[in-house]
């Protein structure tokens, strides 16, 4: 079935067009989500800068779901990407499920109108607390204004925060897999 | 085409694989590390006649009980283990004249700590005269306190931050017996170190302007950490007058408390801490820097509150010395005693002698009272 269904996807040019561009988008939001992802005038068009320890820092967590960088790279006069290889292979992660989410919408928005079986996606929603991960760690911000209302409760959304990066996974899986089950029963010709 | 999903299938696969293996073998080494440090309980059962200090009688059980999660596991903040330092004028480029810095005077050199790198460390493990200190900031409390390594049978010994939250404030750990050690509170809570109290080094808090201008030779903190950060960007805000919507301004606290304070000050409001022995005082720096001298007891000792000028601080020392209490008055370039003899700002005077410190640090209102309810306010 899921074979069957990727197969169909990957047979589809505008489904799987749009799905790469959206994976490459969601790839680059997560990483700025996250904060390590910058947009800085004044870069190099490619430069890699590595710290001296960077061997040390590959598996050195941050937060639940978050890793030291280990260096920096620069690209296209306007990038700087703080490389941790644990946070691109999450990344990777949450863009192939994108991927397949939306692959799958754009597949069955395309079929003609009486093929339609079920357009309800609702994995696509798991595209959302992915965003909020970078939340979980050390940066705050957001946090901040409701200290002052919510007191000491802050700690327990900024604990719950910490849980947001499986959630997504999981809601992503779950519309990875009905979607594919979809599109595995019906193929535009 | 059937390649290309071939592939795209399998990568699929060995990424979800891969995470997973990565996060339960990361998992499996946290639990390593955990259980290679014995928990208080563990102690209490192994050993019948520890098992009322750790879990029935222990004072500080209170202060276990109280103990949050703040999110990032142990060294998550990851302490400067080897300090760069760099010149003032090379610190500069970076450095806004309003920025907070944290100004350790040693034997012979002066250190400055810029406040916007220790918000991302929390702690720098330093070793300057030959002594192993840290450097300790919670920036959810604005206490920075310097420890010294040597503790009960422990000499040399660095500390880290355990990634738990007491009243809002750090909780480190001590390297060698895995003791969580609240960083206002200053003594062990658990293990080995339970009940001792660390030792301190005065280190006082400034503005980048005044700090350069006192001390022009002084090395500074450089960003080359061994870690990532933002250096120029402070997650909880700035310390800027003007800019009230920062953490470190506005109301309101972020985690559990053990005590609140009834509206004496605001939250933020800093006070400078005092301690001797049990006895706690907050002295108002208000007050310190409008009368410039604040002599007040505080357990079996007499304390002065001195303002200084030069670094637009609060110090405090213990006025006793060679068994007598000295009173000061203020001149243009610090203090003189009954003896007329001229003492500067850091406790020295012109013959050399130097008045002993007592533990005192700048900490926010809301932070000291959660911890001693039961403080004297000089106000």
């Amino acid at each position: 079935m899921i074979k069957n269904g990727l197969f169909n996807l990957f047979e589809h040019k505008k489904a799987t067009s749009i799905g790469i561009t959206v994976y490459i988008l969601y790839f680059g939001l997560y990483q700025w989500s996250i904060g390590y992802l910058n947009i800085f005038l004044d870069a190099s068009f490619w430069k890699w800068i590595p710290l001296p320890n960077w061997s040390a820092l590959v598996t050195k967590r941050v937060s639940t779901f978050l890793f030291e960088g280990i260096g920096i790279l620069e690209f296209f006069g306007t990038f700087k990407l703080v490389i941790a290889p644990m946070n691109i292979l999450f990344g990777l992660i949450l863009a192939d499920l994108v991927f397949i989410n939306v692959a799958c919408v754009i597949y069955m928005m395309n079929l003609p109108k009486q093929c339609r079986i079920d357009t309800n996606f609702n994995g696509l929603l798991g595209i959302l607390p992915s965003f909020l991960t970078g939340f979980a760690c050390c940066a705050p911000s957001f946090l901040i204004p409701l200290a002052s209302l919510l007191g000491g409760a802050t700690a327990v959304i900024s604990q719950a925060l910490q849980w947001l990066f499986p959630i997504s996974v999981l809601i992503l899986l779950y519309g990875a897999y009905s979607g594919l089950k979809k599109v595995s029963t019906v193929k535009i010709t | 085409m059937k390649n290309t999903k071939s592939i795209l299938i399998i990568g699929l696969i060995v990424i979800l694989i891969g995470a997973g293996a990565t996060y339960l073998f990361g998992f499996e080494r946290r639990l390593e590390n955990t259980s290679a440090v014995t928990p208080v309980n563990e102690i209490a059962k192994d050993d019948p006649q520890a098992m009322d200090i750790d879990t029935q009688t222990s004072p500080y059980q209170n202060y276990v009980n109280n103990i949050s999660s703040g999110g990032p596991p142990k060294d998550g903040i990851p302490p400067v283990e080897s300090p760069v330092y760099i010149t003032i004028e090379e610190a500069g480029q970076r450095m806004m004249p309003y920025d907070k810095v944290f100004v350790y005077e040693g034997n012979t050199d002066t250190f400055i700590y810029p406040q916007n790198i220790l918000v991302w460390h929390e702690i720098v493990n330093a070793v300057i005269d030959g002594e192993q200190l840290s450097v300790t900031y919670c920036p959810l409390t604005g206490s920075t306190i310097c420890y010294i390594g040597d503790v009960a049978d422990y000499d040399d010994n660095t500390y880290g931050t355990s990634g738990t939250l007491l009243n809002s404030n750090l909780v480190m750990y001590d390297r060698a017996s895995d003791s969580y050690i609240p960083q206002i509170l200053g003594i062990g809570i658990n293990g080995a170190l339970e009940g001792i109290s660390l030792q301190t080094k005065p280190i006082v808090w400034a503005n980048w302007e005044d700090a350069i201008e006192t001390y022009p030779e002084a090395k500074v903190l450089s960003t080359e950490t061994g870690f990532l950060r933002d250096y120029d960007h402070d997650p909880y805000g700035t310390y800027q007058p003007e800019d009230n919507k920062s953490y470190y301004a506005n109301d309101g606290v972020m985690f559990p408390l053990m005590n609140r304070h009834e509206g004496l000050y605001s939250d933020k409001k800093v006070v400078v801490g005092v301690k001797f022995g049990d006895a706690v005082i907050a002295v108002d720096p208000a007050k310190v820097r409008e009368e410039k001298i604040v002599p007040f007891g505080i357990g079996s000792e007499q304390a002065v509150a001195l303002w200084d000028e030069s670094l637009k601080t609060v110090r405090v020392f213990n006025r006793t010395l060679e068994e007598e209490q000295l009173n000061f008055v203020a001149t243009t370039n610090g203090y003189k005693d009954q003896y007329d003899r001229q003492w500067s700002y850091q406790g020295v005077s012109a013959d050399e002698l130097t008045l002993n410190h007592i533990t005192y640090f700048d900490v926010m209102w809301f932070a000291w009272y959660a911890y001693y309810p039961e403080t004297e306010v000089i106000k």
